[in-house]
């Protein structure tokens, strides 16, 4: 039995350096996304991207931040498909640009928070992204202790962010994120429906995902008055199996545009899309490569220019706190390149759609 | 016509839904019947639904996917059988530990093979087989036909475990050491070769389960996205009294809860969705209350048994 | 007189079997430590770098030490929970949802009464914790003894209806104003448990635990409801002839074991949260089970197991900041733990069986 049990130690000894050896293999793979990943500036319409202050910045090879410390710490896991993703992704295009040398910390509890701020505050970090908003309460309760650390708290607001009125003053304290990515998502999803009937799912009722669906019925009456517009939470961020059948019972009932908000489990939604033939928007990435027969554009979370933008302020000492709110003109969302779509899409639609956009993103459209 | 085509579709989507719990629980009745107890049926499925997305990204096919994921299954089944059968451990504790292992193990694998990017690979996945003639049939064609051939093997399994069970000696064998592994020791079966076995084999048809969530369900690996389904295939077997028709049925109906809770939610009920979210655990509650009593576990369920 | 020197030689071969025990269990945890810093060492990572960040983060100063006592904290009630449960012969592995439970009532007790010196609202608030979590496992247990459902399964079920169940409640009735954020609002300062050492997070919450050890003791070992259920663990059929009323003690553990889950979320809020929010807990429900099997459901065992998960928990922290060890690679390394220690137990017991047949030959 001793002989069993060293076998499988050795086995799991293999896994894991089958697992170490193969990232070589994988590489030009792993890489591929990043090319045309957020960063990548070509929506449709090329007003947002000329509106980009930070993302351009010519600054970079002229300074040295590598003095700087910076550290990102999580709710989740960097490989969610969703949020944390996403921040990851910013902190990597911070240190690929600048040399800042940039940590993450990955799945940090709620009870756990003001242990990781307090431990960062003592190290002397420069700026500490605590992303998510359920972290307020431990970053206003550590912020004061620590007045030479810069905390920038990733925050969901809604739609033109007037609801948001008990956020904590503090001179090192940040709430920065983008607002009305819902408008931008229903907008798109009113032009794109034939049967008038949309649907917006989130993954749960907290404020990250409930910023997104505060905006989508206003976004979709922009361009389609008569729609019927649903939002819903599937009540998971992990269980895409559930997500897509809540997904293709919609579609049942004659929904024809999806989109969701829900990390991993909304790549559910985009499987059932597909499968139905139906329309999908991607959201936080670009998720064409996903379902590349549903997902006709995906509206980005622009966190890897928001926090290159709250970064360089701190670096030239600029730093700002309060709520730093990135609106449709401050380049806060961005909106996918078309992968094609734009040639299989009626004209009409596509023409549309662009002009929406641009109207949209130039503030003609009301006060995004 | 309308609604017949309507309930065709619930009835698809609960034969599909159900397949990955009906799999699990066909593994888990082996080896509860062989008395032992294992509740790692969560990260046994956690791990090969890793490793069947690796072998179809590697292999090419879904089905090296499969098997792959069914090798490993008979792997964390020598794992348990080695730590509750020869070891004699805690099994309720040893199924804890494989699932906190399996949740690890398929993040960390996970990393290291795919990397960190939002653009998920396309690998080949289970496509649906129709079946010819047959899902020509309206209504029942649509409802019974129209599915992956994992769909098929699995409702198959359940007359040839059935078939095996109550009527070959090995299966007769598997149950009585279920039952009293004394007196089955002491007619000369090989209690902890029976216990092996079960073990074995029952985590490969669990693995099956796993797989066919991230390769014919999903296209791909996400953490976590079991998502208690290995909890529910043991409440399956509970609430099937320990027979395979009946975790078929058991896997049916707990699904149909769910199929029922989509339906209420698009047609827009006020109900908050947290309490939609809760059916499918409401309804395995009330089953196992309202079946338990008929249902008479082996008498030996989670007793290691000493030789000698 | 005689029968008292047979005791001593009694408690004295008990000392030492425990002793040998322990023995092996640490070096069972030695191996598992060197398992888990190999998998480091194959993910590219310097594993001394990760030993010393995770000694560090447990032991390396009274902060860090603290920090390992904010973690016991809880996982001495869920693992006295477990272990209590399990001394009953039954299995528990709803306490992740007994202490969401616990940790709502709680709060609602913290919140809604106002106007009470600490010294009512302190008490009133762990008794609704109890209460919280004890009535959310007397359902499990109350279902087993009227329908005979299995508790395994019926506990885990009511995890997620928990889980659930909260965050309607945090989302939607309880939501702090204006309601943004999903959250409750804090506690009555009235309510919140005073700090034990100044500057770290250390509550009196410990304290509390420690003494519900002591409690834990005295109820299975010194009282007869708790030998009655010692022998009803044994062999619950045995117990029911034997006069016992099976049933009985089956809902009074239940309910006992849920309470204590249910302090582990109650002490989190009242020391640590100060408010409920959705995901309150990062497991500690889980590592009960763990704490419980190391401690082999004893009172200074249980200490010692969650000393360990305590400080894993807390080294783990440190290693993700320092060495950049993933947390799933955390998990991994407490899988192996847990394995090696069960592994270890039952070898010393083969081990010591043979001895025992060997001596048996001899004479």
């Amino acid at each position: 039995m001793k002989k069993a049990l060293t076998w499988l130690l050795a086995f799991v000894m293999v896994l894991a350096v089958t697992g170490c050896s193969s990232p070589a293999a994988t590489a030009p793979t792993a890489e591929a996304p990043a090319a045309e990943a957020p960063t990548a500036e070509a929506p449709p319409a090329d007003a947002p991207a000329s509106a980009a202050p930070a993302a351009e910045a010519p600054a970079a090879d002229t300074k040295d931040y590598s003095n700087m410390k910076v550290v990102a710490l999580l709710s989740g896991v960097i490989t969610d498909n969703g949020w944390n993703q996403i921040c990851y992704e910013s902190v990597k295009n911070l240190e690929d640009k600048y040399g800042v040398p940039c940590e993450y910390i990955e799945s940090i509890a709620v009870s756990d928070m003001a242990e990781y701020l307090r431990a960062y505050g003592e190290d002397g970090y420069d700026m500490v992204i605590v992303h998510g908003s359920q972290f307020e309460a431990a970053v206003a309760e550590v912020a004061d202790s620590y007045p030479n650390t810069h905390f920038c708290l990733s925050y969901g607001f809604r739609v033109n962010a007037g609801s948001d009125v008990n956020l904590v003053e503090k001179p090192n304290l940040a709430y920065v994120g983008p607002v009305n990515m819902g408008v931008v998502i229903g907008s798109i999803m009113g032009v794109l429906t034939d049967t008038n009937k949309v649907v917006f799912l989130g993954g749960q009722d907290i404020p990250a995902i409930t910023d997104i669906v505060s905006g989508i019925e206003e976004g979709v009456r922009l361009t389609n008055k008569e729609a019927e517009v649903v939002t819903d939470y599937l009540g998971t961020l992990t269980d895409a199996d559930k997500a897509k059948e809540v997904a293709l019972t919609y579609i049942n009932a004659g929904f024809d545009v999806i989109s969701a908000s829900a990390n991993s489990a909304q790549l559910g939604c985009l499987y059932a899309a597909e499968e139905k033939g139906v329309y999908a928007l991607g959201f936080n990435g670009d998720q064409y490569g996903i379902a590349p027969e549903a997902v006709v554009l995906s509206v980005m979370r622009n966190y890897p220019a928001i926090y290159e933008d709250v970064f360089l302020a701190l670096a030239e000492g600029n730093w700002q706190s309060g709520m730093i709110v990135y609106d449709l003109s401050q380049n806060g969302t961005l909106v996918s390149d078309w992968h094609g779509w734009d040639t299989k899409l009626p004209a009409e639609k596509v023409q549309r759609i662009n002009d929406t956009l641009q109207k949209l993103f130039a503030g003609e459209l009301g006060d995004y | 016509m309308q609604t017949l085509s309507l309930i065709a579709g619930y009835l698809t989507s609960d034969i599909r839904m159900a397949t990955p719990i009906l799999l699990a629980g066909l593994g888990l009745l082996l080896i509860n019947r062989s008395g032992l107890l294992n509740i790692g049926a969560e990260g046994t499925m956690l791990i090969a639904t890793l490793i069947a997305v690796v072998g179809s990204f590697y292999g090419g096919s879904v089905w090296i996917g499969l098997l792959c994921a069914i090798a490993l299954g008979a792997l964390v089944g020598l794992l348990f059988a080695f730590l509750t059968v020869t070891l004699k451990a805690n099994q309720v504790v040893v199924g804890a530990a494989i699932n906190t292992l399996g949740s690890g193990l398929s993040a960390t694998l996970y990393r290291v093979i795919f990397g960190v990017a939002t653009d998920i690979q396309r690998i080949d996945t289970f496509q649906n087989l129709n079946i010819p003639l047959l899902s020509d049939i309206p209504f029942l064609g649509t409802a019974f036909f129209q599915h992956m051939p994992i769909v098929y093997i699995a409702f198959l399994l359940v007359p040839v475990i059935s078939y095996f069970l109550f009527k070959t000696q090995s299966g007769l064998n598997l149950r009585a050491v279920g039952e009293n592994p004394k007196v089955a020791d002491t007619l000369g079966i090989n209690v902890y070769r029976v216990q092996y076995t079960a073990a074995v084999v029952g985590s490969m048809i669990i693995a099956a389960g796993g797989a066919f969530l991230s390769t014919g369900l999903l296209k791909f690996f996400s953490e976590e996205m079991v998502s208690g389904r290995g909890f529910i295939a043991l409440a399956a077997v509970i609430f099937g009294r320990y027979k395979p028709s009946g975790v078929m049925v058991a896997a049916l109906i707990f699904m149909a809860g769910n199929v029922a809770a989509n339906i209420l939610q698009v047609a827009g009920s006020n109900i908050p969705y947290n309490f939609l979210t809760m059916i499918p655990y409401v309804l395995t509650v009330i089953a196992l209350a309202a079946f338990a009593k008929s249902a008479t576990a082996p008498a030996s369920l989670g007793v290691p048994y000493k030789r000698g | 007189m005689g029968m008292k020197k047979t005791d001593t030689v009694i408690s004295s071969a008990k000392t030492q079997a425990v002793l040998k025990q322990m023995l092996v269990s640490v070096s069972a945890i030695i191996v598992s430590l060197l398992l888990g810093m190999g998998l480091i060492a194959l993910m590219g990572i310097n594993p001394l770098t990760a030993f010393s960040a995770l000694l560090q983060g447990a032991f390396g100063s009274v902060n860090a030490f603290s920090e390992t006592m904010v973690k016991m904290t809880p996982l001495l009630f869920t693992g006295m929970s477990y272990g209590l449960a399990n001394r009953c012969g039954l299995t528990n592995l709803g306490m992740e949802g007994q202490l969401y439970m616990g940790a709502l009532a709680s709060t609602a007790v913290g919140i809604y009464a106002t106007g009470l010196p600490p010294a009512i609202h302190v008490p009133l608030c762990l008794m609704a914790g109890f209460l919280g979590g004890g009535l959310w496992c007397l359902l499990a247990g109350w279902l087993k003894v009227r329908f005979g459902a299995s508790e395994i399964i019926t506990t885990v079920m009511l995890n997620t209806i928990a889980i659930n169940f909260i965050e309607f409640m945090v989302n939607g009735p309880m939501i702090e104003p204006p309601g943004i954020n999903c959250q409750t609002s804090p506690v009555q300062a009235s309510a919140q448990l005073g700090k034990l050492i100044p500057d770290t997070r250390v509550h009196l919450g410990f304290v509390i635990a420690l003494a519900f050890i002591a409690l834990f003791w005295l109820f299975l070992w010194r009282s007869k409801k708790g030998y009655e259920v010692r022998v009803s663990g044994f062999n619950m059929q045995a117990a029911a002839y034997s006069g016992i009323n099976t049933n009985h003690n089956i809902l009074l553990i239940t309910f006992l074991a849920g309470g204590l889950a249910g302090l582990a979320g109650c002490c989190e809020i009242l020391g640590i949260q100060i408010r409920m929010i959705p995901s309150i807990s990062p497991g500690y429900g889980f590592d009960g089970i763990a704490v419980s099997l190391i401690g082999m459901n004893t009172p200074v065992g249980t200490i010692v197991g969650a000393l360990l998960f305590g400080a894993f928990r807390a080294g783990g922290n440190r290693m993700q900041m320092k060495a950049k060890v993933p947390n799933a690679i955390v998990s991994v390394m407490q899988a192996f733990v847990i394995i090696a220690v069960v592994a270890s137990q039952m070898l010393l017991e083969k081990w010591n069986e043979k001895q025992l047949k060997n001596q048996k030959q001899e004479a």
